[in-house]
């Protein structure tokens, strides 16, 4: 019983150093556009959070996780610039319809084996994807939405630059990491490892594997929806191309190179992925001169080949065993004269 | 043109689209049934046959020599990818394997890019001359080609898993991967052996329909979960079922683009895969889907 | 009264008869051995009794209930519990948390109060480790609760097991092999836990080798042979029996 406060202590006195951390950033950082990078980060961070609850936990990959991100970012824009609805009741109203999709198209996925749901929710990404560029008049088609979506604001607050928004961005990133991890210390969360440690057994304790994995896969939807709608209220335009595969596929490496198990792998993971990829703009053109715009898929592609192969536990566990080691090989060297 | 030389129009289109999904599906129920795994990167095959092919006849290579020498080269690079990244990752989850196919897939894709760029290239027909008319409809000679070869290659396929030693070796893992263990089968050949022999299937294909679609570093994508949603369509581990779901696939795509909307021709693909997860999750021609014990 | 009505019940895989025209009752309270040589068909039965798989033919009954082609999820649900002869510890998961699955059926919060663990959700939670706790307690792995499962000695895994089991407050109890593996002291102390078990009105049915053991502590034994029900009766009717004499007893040399 001590032991299990000390651990929660532990868990919770990490969470508040890097809530520290986060908001003491934008007044060190006075250059717009890594403010901006930040953003994207805080706004990625929310989608893989969802993502690896699904894949970490409930062991399912999702390849349709920029379908749902793009439903919040069009349920936000059309409704907040056509309709004029409330920014915040179209965010709600984007949550509520995307975990709904998530829910009735997992129904039938989940009745089937692993690979499945990969595929068929590439299918369902494609569908989305096709549908905002074919139905013009509801999402304006290739060119994206013609009227302006609004700010965000709160209150009499406009969040109209990156400074404002870096908090409203990161409050909420901090917030679905925190809601993540009640999940995975609840009874759900519990009952979601133990099918990963043996479905066998789970099922015999009445654990009902499909329903969880259902819920899990919902959650994981309504994450991605928030973030899409905070992307369509922080660019305030949208049009169909970040919404396709190459970004679903951008977030299962972002979790894969993260690691799945641990609630800090999205951030560590989003961070390393969307940091290279920034690097990657500056250099690449110096280095291949013809490359074309989507070069960086060569290198996502090796990245996850090569981590899934080698650190199948992902980036961040590698480099606690890492620092474990050397921590144990220092410890025994002092103790030896 | 009356309604009846319409059908007949898009049953024409379907069969040629068809017949390619068919040979990409059945490189999928092939890998899958030897090794378990649901390989991404099936479509990059088909892509690298047409590349390859393309590139083979702009150097001056005749047609039927670039040909025989891209579908080799197809199967040496997956040959390689199979040694190298599958074989390497063997005791993997299958959501491990799942991700590492999906990287391989997008590793190709980019690769493409580099080097060929993101221009279209075109092929020329098989055959010269203009379209043949059948009963008020019109098919190119390059989809007989098409159709010709799917039918030729899945007589070569039958033959060879009937009456060649490595052919009833590769069709016991099929049929059941553990029995032919215990009969001395090398599973890791095996599983070398249906990359390499998917890898063909999947190069042939490509290099057909190249002079139809024109040839782009991402057409993998597209060809490839079509050929998957073919896959499911047969039972996904049937090989007959997955020529009929390519056939299947390719036909009533051709239809609801016609007769629906051409802009939502992808989608259709997928609101079928859908549809038949939800009513018939074995698969259209395949025996229920129950868990396995 | 009868808890559990197995009536006829076969079981084929691919033309082998593994169980063949089984049929048996267990009243409540009873402490019955399923016995028989390797391959009889024992872990058959129980797989079949927890909905892995659907019987070829016959019938399951629970508490009058048909639970025969029940997924096991729902078998679990009604208050049957098992523990398994190869280890099924969740070993990705802390000693108390593998108990703590075994409270999933007897609370009941759901997604929502699982994202926004509110104070009734809190309540809940706490009266899962308690409970949990009570039942380490109860297999004397009280001290063990925050390592990690699979670092327990595999005599203490399968207690974890049966503590996982008895958390879901069980009507009936399987125990697949409990003994098997233990050294003497420890399955001195299963006995006094399967006693504890009775007591606490569980019934209890469990497929063992150790016949010492066995003889000792149940009520009936049914005897399996070629998935065939060889016989059945008190301990003292099952080692005079002729027939299983010859077919097992014999060979054991007892």
């Amino acid at each position: 019983m001590k032991d299990l406060l000390k651990q929660k202590r532990l868990r919770h006195a990490l969470i508040l150093l890097f809530t520290l951390i986060i908001f003491t950033l934008p007044f060190l950082i006075t250059n717009n556009y890594y403010l901006s990078v930040l953003v994207i980060i805080g706004i990625h961070t929310i989608v893989v959070v969802g993502l690896c609850l699904l894949m970490g936990y409930a062991g399912q990959i999702s390849l349709g996780h920029a379908a749902f991100y793009g439903l919040g970012a069009y349920t936000s824009g059309i409704l907040t610039s056509t309709y004029n609805v409330s920014p915040w009741l179209a965010l709600l109203a984007g949550a509520v319809g995307t975990g709904i999709i998530a829910y009735l198209i997992g129904i039938p996925i989940f009745r089937l084996k692993e690979h499945y749901l990969a595929l068929a929710t590439l299918g369902f990404g494609l569908i989305i994807h096709v549908i905002l560029m074919e139905e013009v008049e509801l999402t304006g088609g290739p060119s994206g939405l013609s009227k302006g979506i609004p700010y965000l604001s709160i209150g009499s607050l406009v969040l109209n630059n990156d400074f404002k928004f870096y908090f409203l961005v990161w409050i909420l990133a901090l917030l679905a990491l925190i809601l993540a991890n009640n999940v995975v210390h609840s009874r759900i969360g519990r009952a979601l490892r133990s099918i990963h440690g043996s479905e066998f057994a789970a099922q015999s304790l009445g654990v009902d594997t499909g329903r969880h994995k259902l819920q899990v896969f919902a959650l994981s939807a309504v994450y991605a929806s928030v973030a899409g709608s905070l992307y369509a209220h922080y660019i305030t335009f949208i049009s169909p191309s970040p919404f396709g595969l190459m970004t679903s596929i951008q977030f299962v490496v972002m979790a894969v190179v993260g690691g799945l198990a641990s609630i800090w792998g999205p951030i560590f993971g989003v961070s390393v992925i969307t940091i290279m990829a920034e690097s990657l703009k500056e250099f690449m053109p110096l280095l291949i001169p013809q490359a074309g715009g989507e070069y960086e898929i060569v290198v996502y592609g090796i990245i996850l080949v090569v981590i899934m192969i080698f650190m199948p536990d992902g980036l961040t566990a590698t480099l606690v065993k890492a620092y474990e080691g050397w921590r144990y090989r220092k410890e025994r060297a002092n103790e030896t004269p | 043109m009356s309604l009846s030389s319409e059908l007949l129009q898009y049953l024409l289109s379907g069969l040629t689209m068809g017949g390619i999904y068919a040979l990409v599906a059945l490189g999928f129920v092939i890998i899958h049934n030897v090794t378990g795994i649901i390989n991404f990167a099936q479509g990059e095959f088909v892509m690298l046959g047409a590349m390859f092919m393309v590139t083979l006849v702009n150097a001056g290579v005749p047609a039927a020599g670039a040909l025989v020498i891209a579908v080799i080269l197809v199967m040496i690079v997956v040959g390689l990818i199979e040694f190298g990244a599958i074989r390497t990752a063997k005791k993997a989850s299958p959501l491990t394997l799942v991700i590492i196919t999906i990287g391989l897939s997008t590793a190709i894709k980019g690769i493409a890019l580099l080097i060929w760029g993101t221009n279209p290239y075109k092929l020329e027909p098989f055959t010269k001359g203009g379209p043949i008319h059948i009963g008020g409809a019109t098919i190119i000679p390059q989809s007989l080609w098409v159709i010709g070869t799917t039918v030729l290659v899945l007589a070569l396929t039958f033959f060879i898993f009937e009456y060649t030693y490595w052919g009833k070796a590769l069709r016991a893992c099929v049929v059941n991967k553990f029995a032919a263990r215990l009969m001395g089968i090398n599973p890791q050949r095996m599983s070398l052996l249906a990359f390499v022999f998917s890898a063909a299937l999947a190069a042939l294909a490509g290099i057909v329909i190249a002079p139809i679609t024109y040839v782009t570093y991402d057409m993998g994508l597209m060809l490839g979960l079509k050929g998957f949603v073919a896959a499911v369509l047969g039972g996904l581990s049937s090989t007959p079922g997955a020529v009929i779901g390519g056939l299947a696939l390719g036909i009533m795509e051709s239809m609801g683009a016609g007769l629906l909307s051409s802009g939502y021709k992808d989608g259709i693909a997928f609101i079928i895969l859908l549809l038949v997860l939800f009513l018939k999750p074995g698969g259209l021609f395949g025996t229920s889907g129950t868990k396995r014990v | 009264m009868k808890l559990l009505e197995v009536t006829q019940l076969t079981k084929t895989f691919g033309g082998v008869h593994a169980v063949s025209d089984v049929s048996f009752s267990v009243s409540k309270g009873e402490i019955v051995a399923v016995i028989g040589p390797n391959g009889a068909g024992k872990t058959t039965l129980f797989n079949l009794m927890t909905g892995v798989y659907p019987p070829t033919q016959g019938n399951i009954y629970f508490n009058d209930t048909d639970i025969t082609c029940l997924p096991t999820h729902k078998v679990a649900s009604l208050g049957i519990a098992r523990t398994f002869q190869n280890l099924q510890v969740f070993n990705n998961m802390t000693v108390l948390e593998n108990v703590m699955v075994g409270r999933h059926i007897r609370s009941r919060t759901g997604l929502l109060g699982a994202v926004f663990p509110l104070w009734p959700v809190q309540v809940e939670e706490s009266k899962i480790v308690e409970s949990s706790l009570e039942k380490l307690a109860l297999t004397g792995l009280a001290d063990k609760a925050m390592e990690q499962a699979n670092s327990l000695p595999y005599g203490q895994q399968k207690m974890l097991e049966i503590a996982r089991a008895i958390a879901l407050e069980p009507e009936l109890l399987l125990l697949d092999e409990p003994a098997a593996g233990l050294n003497s002291s420890e399955t001195r102390d299963l006995v006094d836990i399967i006693y504890t078990l009775r007591d606490q009105g569980i019934t209890i049915i469990l497929v063992e080798h150790d016949m010492e053991t066995v003889m000792e502590i149940t009520d009936r034994l049914v005897v399996l042979n070629f998935g065939n029900k060889l016989a059945e009766g008190t301990p003292y009717e099952i080692q005079n029996n002729q027939e299983v004499i010859t077919a097992y007893l014999g060979e054991e040399g007892l």
